[in-house]
């Protein structure tokens, strides 16, 4: 399996990776639907990224077993099962469950890997995983 | 739904403290596009003729381009535009960051701000819900600080631009400031915001930009990146940013020093890029959707002091040009100004003319109040600039911008003022670069370079040239200003040389319509004859005049590089000669209302043959 991994410190947050993931996944023009955080902290001058590293803690506190594993690794909430109780955003060591309009159930990092391409500073890349 | 607009238009009357929504219609967005085609249709229409640009009668524009807050590659540009309380003409200045994209989330493609508030107060969007509120608890503040307290207040994920104290106190070189170090700087627009009250605007969207095809705009950023991240210059430029040029612009004797009267700094490896990087770097910075991150954000220890930059325009008009000793004092000036909220190139203008009226005997120690204004006091200089911030002392003077100063001072002290039509130099010398002197003279605003940035060429067409430069200078003022219609950035296309038509694929995956370069450069003429009719119509005597290098140009340069270079009025008449015949204006620089028809502007013909500003 292949993880997607951050380098917070070359983050320059410009939000490309939310802009490309937003509209890989849904088709639309903004970084707030993404699957992926930037949080910037000034004036200390850093910027938090949020991505899903797979740990499978949501999976383990999910009340209706509606986390699953895809075939390329990344963790998928199941619509039709998840009862929207909030339990995985609230308990993410990462922060990276997100929750917005463009999707009625939280979600998380699909491991498209689109954001990586478009990331210039290199702060995200592919590594071969465990 | 017009595809790459937020749909409306929102008109705050701050009078009456009311808010109207208009409709982008079909007509606006595809003939004028946005950004500052739409600033400059807009002053042209509804600014009264001879307005006072400090009082209520006079607006303030603020407009995204159709491509401002898309996925295409730095996308990040929001342009304000007004008549300057500095200059009496056109402004319009434009900042990166992030504020773009949230105005055009929360609906809106442009705010128009009107008339004046009689007590403090900001404005509040948050989609379609807009409010005049109380600044009470704001006014005062610096504009970084603001920014940060309003963040506190009302949420992280709001974007907020402010006004510092200079703005309050009308100061008329007062920038705007956003996303902690993004300033539309140029022109003295928050001084028009500071005799409205209005001390910021915070913003919140929720709703998408709607686009014509994400998919095809998805592939095509992903390949502009691609290309990009392969650029030669791509590193170098990421790194250091806008500071990498600080050794050439010493190496070829342009880096403005002690008020532009030599070109070559002593103390260069002290202010440059690698010692930046070496001394104060804290982290890199991007604006909006930009795979550059050109902006370095620094920590002075020295002072402890954070603040975004300096860029190249600070280290030269703040640091070599008031004789500074390193990057850290400029970077404490740099926050200084930051915070006190005025445009770094002006601030530094005028303090470099306040100190070689010191050096020259011609103001004293007791004019400045006790301070000594020798190149280099790092500590006069600060204090200082608090003076003019507060209109104190001698620093109300200065307030009025460095031109205004000088006519209040007399005794023959314009000669030392380094701009033109008002607008101070940006920080590039032309005793030896006829073309970037051109272009400081024909700008639109002033003296700034962004306009037509030729000093690249003057060094590789040869420097005594003359030949063509007009000509060149005209095409660059049709390329350039349509990266700030568009509402992007420069840098990809200047920096590691994205191709220009990369431009035009996007904005028609963007709009869904069929623009082709010829077409948009027949519209950035229209749009550059409207400018120079608005200043035909509100100045008086306007024309070849008011295009003239300062008379610092005319002294011969006495060291350096580009020892014994001075600019002669031949060469200054030759060049404006090439350049009105480039543009099809008269002998006197005017549009005549022929080229104004031509180029789609009857009602503006027809307005300034009715004024008798121009010939039928």
């Amino acid at each position: 399996m292949k993880h997607i991994v951050v380098r917070p410190e070359r983050c320059t947050g410009c939000r490309l990776c939310q802009l490309t993931c937003s509209a890989q996944n849904f088709r639309i023009n903004t970084h707030k639907a993404a699957r992926i955080g930037v949080v910037p902290r000034f004036p200390e001058g850093y910027f938090e990224v949020h991505l899903c590293n797979q740990c499978s803690v949501c999976q383990s506190v999910c009340p209706v077993e509606a986390i699953s594993v895809d075939a390329s690794g990344a963790y998928v909430i199941d619509g039709p099962t998840c009862i929207d109780c909030g339990a995985c955003v609230d308990s993410c060591p990462q922060q990276a469950i997100f929750r917005s309009p463009a999707s009625p159930h939280p979600y998380m990092c699909n491991l498209c890997g689109a954001c990586v391409a478009n990331c210039a500073a290199q702060a995200l890349s592919w590594e071969a995983g465990q | 739904m017009i595809d790459g607009y937020g749909g409306s238009i929102l008109r705050v009357d701050l009078t009456t403290r009311s808010v109207k929504r208009e409709p982008v219609t079909s007509e606006l967005a595809h003939d004028w596009l946005g950004g500052r085609a739409w600033i400059a249709k807009y002053m042209y229409d509804e600014l009264p003729a001879g307005v006072d640009p400090l009082s209520a009668a006079n607006k303030v524009f603020v407009a995204t381009g159709p491509l401002s807050g898309t996925l295409w590659p730095s996308s990040a540009k929001i342009v304000w535009g007004t008549k300057s309380p500095l200059t009496g003409g056109y402004i319009d200045s434009n900042m990166g960051g992030m504020i773009m994209a949230e105005l055009k989330y929360a609906g809106w493609d442009m705010i128009i701000l009107e008339g004046a508030s009689e007590t403090p107060v900001y404005l509040y969007v948050e989609d379609d819900n807009v409010e005049i509120r109380d600044a009470f608890g704001y006014w005062g503040k610096g504009s970084v600080d603001t920014e940060y307290a309003l963040k506190h207040d009302l949420g992280e994920d709001f974007q907020i631009a402010t006004i510092g104290p200079a703005g309050e106190n009308l100061v008329r070189f007062a920038c705007i400031t956003h996303d902690v170090g993004r300033q539309a700087g140029r022109g003295g627009i928050a001084a028009v915001l500071g005799s409205k009250k209005l001390k910021a605007i915070a913003v919140r969207g929720t709703k998408p930009i709607p686009i014509a095809d994400i998919e095809g705009l998805q592939k095509h950023t992903t390949s502009v990146i691609d290309y990009i991240k392969n650029a030669a210059f791509f590193p170098t430029f990421s790194k250091y940013g806008t500071t990498d040029i600080t050794d050439w612009c010493d190496s070829v004797g342009v880096i403005p020093v002690n008020n532009f009267q030599h070109a070559q700094y002593s103390k260069k490896d002290r202010i440059n890029g690698k010692y930046m990087r070496e001394q104060i770097y804290v982290r890199d910075k991007g604006c909006y959707a930009c795979p550059l991150g050109c902006s370095t954000y620094t920590y002075s220890k020295k002072y402890n002091v954070y603040v975004e930059g300096p860029e190249y325009e600070t280290i030269g008009l703040m640091g070599s040009n008031l004789g500074m000793d390193s990057i850290e004092e400029i970077a404490v000036l740099n926050a200084d100004v930051d915070n006190l909220g005025m445009d770094s190139i002006s601030s530094g203008s005028a303090v470099a003319f306040a100190m070689e009226l010191y050096q020259r005997g011609i103001l004293t120690r007791d004019d400045f109040g006790g301070l000594e204004m020798t190149w280099g006091n790092v500590d006069a200089v600060r204090a200082f600039l608090r003076l003019i911030a507060a209109q104190q002392g001698i620093g109300a003077t200065f307030a009025e911008g460095a031109l205004a100063a000088a006519r209040i001072i007399g005794r023959d002290s314009e000669k030392y003022v380094v701009q033109v039509k008002g607008l101070d130099y940006s920080a590039y010398d032309t005793h030896a670069a006829p073309a970037m002197m051109l272009a400081f003279m024909t700008s639109d605003i002033g003296a700034q370079h962004t306009r037509a940035w030729a000093i690249v060429q003057d060094i590789n067409m040869g420097r005594d040239s003359i030949q063509g430069k007009g000509k060149l200078v005209c095409d660059l003022q049709h390329l350039r200003p349509l990266m700030e219609v568009f509402g992007v950035c420069r840098f990809p296309w200047l920096e590691v040389k994205v191709d220009w038509e990369n431009y035009v694929t996007a904005l028609n995956l963007v709009t869904g319509q069929h623009y082709t370069t010829e077409g948009l450069f027949a519209f950035s003429e229209k749009v550059w004859n409207l400018t120079r009719a608005f200043w035909t119509r509100e100045v008086d005597g306007f024309g070849r005049a008011y295009d003239q290098p300062p008379a610092r140009m005319f002294e011969p340069m006495p060291d350096g590089p580009t020892a014994g270079a001075r600019v002669t009025q031949a060469m200054v008449d030759q060049l404006l000669d090439g350049y009105y015949q480039a543009y099809q204006w008269d002998q006197n620089g005017l549009p005549t209302a022929q080229r104004l028809r031509e180029v789609g502007l009857d009602y503006v013909a027809d307005d300034l043959v009715k004024r008798g500003r121009i010939l039928g």
